[in-house]
């Protein structure tokens, strides 16, 4: 009888302490001291920015055992190699750089941590973060899974001295229908030799992500219905065909040589995008053009985001790594000095709003012919509205590209292209 | 009056001219995008996107040189991507001429099941096998190393059976058994009857394994981790950035990645015909 209640006791010893230290596991924190080498897995150029980040004083200071080193590929590349490693189960690393058209996906089919959880309570530091891009990482149940560390307000950018020549304003463009009007008085023929040889724009296909908010989310009403309210998409299958029919476009396909020379030539002379685009046109597309190129709100002052970047802790990493890694993913997007350090060393903009009110945001750009861009692109995050994300979206999002482009053409009409579209959406997901 | 013998002489240059001016026509097409890659690797950034593209050498290797390797450890690169290729490559030829040989020339039980089986697996898309294949080589703990990009496909079923239809019309039983007579033992009748006779039928699944490996992008993305184990692809596109590409630096390694291939075109060309006309003439008698 002794040996049984000796033998049981034990066992209830070892079930206790297992408890106890399992509980204990759950409640651990950051240990600063003890020395941790994390992998970030990016694309572009994210590697230039965190880079100089982590390697400023202030992080150094508060991080000294923390040791970040970068994994980079092009954009689809690492997204490609995320999901194989999430579908495995392994082989992600610590830190993973997610773009925004991405996140739905991840949204839906997990594999990311819960940062809104114990111990790492997000939502206690993301209060200045900008409400629409926390929306999109987060899952009907209230899981956040990254957190947005840049976003891209979308903006219309203008070459201020063709709309001089072609005697319009573009400073403030009240509708769409006035953005076609102005452009095609920038549309000419300006050598004379019979052929246009200056648009407005470079595609309409650069169009229909703004009346959509940038078309991450929003792609199903309430219901779960595709493409509702149906007046909002078949207005952006109106607008693309508007746009066509008037001439106004160059008909370049993005990111050919002959679209990226468009921006210098004087060939186009609007384009829509997110801010980021700012920085590109200065770095490399077009920085002969200093001075010429201005920043507006879209027509009808229309509200988009068009990308961004979020990080996120991958499931599959072991507890112990996830504390400091969590601890660099806070610090590159609630603390200010990292926000800014990435907004000067690659022109993405900043997520956390507390950053908006820097004297950085006020400065002239002189680029932008000492505009003040930067405070217009905070005054734009400001106010773009949530949308909640699905799984399906990316599925919703491919087949309406193909339906604006087969209006585009002239393959469909705006109703069958409508049409098709939603049938083909809710196909796909019964 | 012209002779008919001078008339069928003239018949023959014409056509011979039109033959040759049809064969520049389509080979500019062809030679065109590697001399387009060559002419943007020679420009600077700022000079590369213009209307109309640039059709002449630029001035900016040097620039775009310095900034390749700013960026990357391209020679290192290069030279994962060489060992890679040429480990695929030798791996390859040894496993595939191996199993081909035995396919064509030997009688076992279950032969045919076992051959048609491997041919089966061509029909499976490669992209299926992507999570399984990730899954094994992070439990052989392969991560990060060459090994999971020559060891799987060291006998593929593409190489197996092109080497097998090759050495089963080419290699008479005679000469096996003349050879076994004389005491040679198997395996020295692979390395010294079989790979020589094979050998066009080896430079062909030489070449394409060497420039499948070279341009495995897919493959070396998800298992290499760092930018010194890169290959030249996978480090190449890391240059593609959103808000600052190096065009320069980007075509300046892409062209610099084109030698290699080129060369081998160029040295086993004869090879590769040779090995054609053998198939062709075997129909034929």
């Amino acid at each position: 009888m002794k040996k049984i209640v000796g033998v049981t006791l034990l066992f209830l010893t070892v079930f206790c302490m297992n408890l106890f230290a399992a509980g204990k596991q759950e409640e651990k924190t950051y240990n600063p001291n003890s020395p941790v080498t994390l992998t970030l897995g990016g694309y572009g150029d994210l590697e230039t920015a965190y880079k100089a980040v982590v390697e400023s004083e202030d992080f150094k200071s508060k991080y000294p055992n923390i040791k970040l080193k970068f994994v980079m590929n092009d954009f689809a590349a690492h997204h490609d190699r995320l999901t194989t490693a999430i579908a495995a189960g392994k082989g992600a690393f610590e830190i993973e750089a997610l773009e925004v058209g991405y996140i739905a996906k991840f949204v839906a089919e997990g594999g990311l941590t819960n940062l809104a959880k114990s111990p790492f309570n997000a939502k206690k530091y993301i209060n200045d973060i900008v409400k629409f891009a926390v929306s999109n990482a987060t899952t009907k149940d209230g899981k956040i899974i990254a957190i947005p560390v840049d976003i891209a307000p979308a903006v219309m950018f203008y070459r201020k001295s063709l709309a001089e020549k072609a005697g319009i304003d573009l400073s403030d463009v009240k509708s769409w229908d006035e953005y076609i009007e102005k452009g095609r008085k920038l549309t000419t023929d300006k050598d004379g030799d019979g052929k246009i040889d200056q648009f407005a724009l470079a595609s309409p296909e650069a169009v229909w992500e703004i009346p959509l908010n940038g078309g991450k989310g929003g792609w199903f009403d309430k219901n779960g219905n595709a493409l509702e309210p149906k007046e909002r998409f078949i207005a952006v299958l109106k607008l693309v065909k508007k746009i066509r029919e008037a001439g106004i476009d160059a008909d370049l396909e993005a990111w050919s040589q002959s679209w990226l020379a468009s921006f210098k030539t004087g060939l186009v002379a609007t384009h829509f995008s997110g801010a980021w685009w700012g920085g590109a046109l200065r770095t490399w597309v077009a920085p002969k053009l200093k001075g010429d190129w201005r920043v507006a709100y879209p027509p009808g002052k229309a509200l988009a985001s068009i990308g961004g970047s979020y990080l996120s802790i991958p499931e599959q990493i072991p507890y112990e790594k996830k504390l400091p890694a969590w601890e660099v993913v806070k610090y590159l997007t609630t603390n200010p000095k990292a926000q800014l350090i990435t907004f000067k060393t690659i022109d993405a903009f900043p997520s956390l709003t507390t950053v908006f009110n820097d004297p950085i945001m006020d400065e002239p750009v002189p680029y932008f012919g000492n505009q003040k861009v930067r405070k217009l692109y905070g005054e734009i995050a400001m106010k773009i509205p949530e949308n909640k994300v699905s799984k399906y979206d990316v599925i919703a999002r491919d087949i309406w590209i193909t339906a604006v482009t087969n209006v585009i053409i002239g393959k469909s009409s705006v109703e069958d292209a409508y049409d098709k579209a939603k049938q083909q959406i809710e196909n796909r997901i019964q | 009056m012209i002779s008919d013998k001078k008339i069928q002489h003239l018949s023959i240059k014409i056509s011979t001219t039109f033959l040759f001016l049809i064969l520049l026509i389509v080979s500019i097409f062809f030679v065109y995008p590697f001399y387009y890659v060559f002419v943007l690797a020679s420009r600077e950034r700022a000079n590369m996107f213009t209307v109309p593209p640039p059709f002449w050498f630029g001035n900016g290797i040097r620039q775009n040189y310095t900034s390749l390797l700013q960026n990357l450890p391209f020679w290192r690169n290069m030279f994962n991507s060489t060992g890679i290729a040429v480990l695929a490559t030798v791996t390859t030829i040894f496993f595939c001429t191996m199993a081909g040989f035995a396919f064509a020339k030997y009688k076992f039980k279950g032969k045919d099941f076992l051959f048609n089986f491997i041919l089966a697996t061509l029909a499976i898309p490669q992209l299926l096998g992507i999570i399984p294949f990730f899954k094994m080589m992070v439990w052989l703990n392969w991560i990060n190393t060459w090994l999971p990009l020559f060891v799987p496909t060291m006998a593929n079923a593409f190489g197996i059976f092109l080497m097998r239809q090759y050495l089963e019309g080419s290699i008479p039983i005679d000469l096996l058994d003349a050879a076994r007579i004389d005491g040679m033992k198997e395996f020295k009748i692979l390395l010294r009857i079989v790979f020589p006779l094979a050998r066009p039928a080896i430079a062909v699944l030489g070449i394409s394994t060497f420039i499948g490996s070279w341009n495995n992008f897919f493959g070396a993305l998800v298992i290499l981790r760092d930018k010194n184990s890169y290959t030249v692809p996978v480090a190449l596109s890391s240059l593609l950035g959103v808000h600052n590409v190096d065009f320069g630096a980007i075509m300046l390694g892409t062209a610099l990645a084109l030698i290699p291939l080129l060369l081998i075109f160029i040295f086993f060309s004869k090879q590769i015909i040779a090995s054609l006309l053998a198939g062709s003439l075997k129909g034929a008698i």
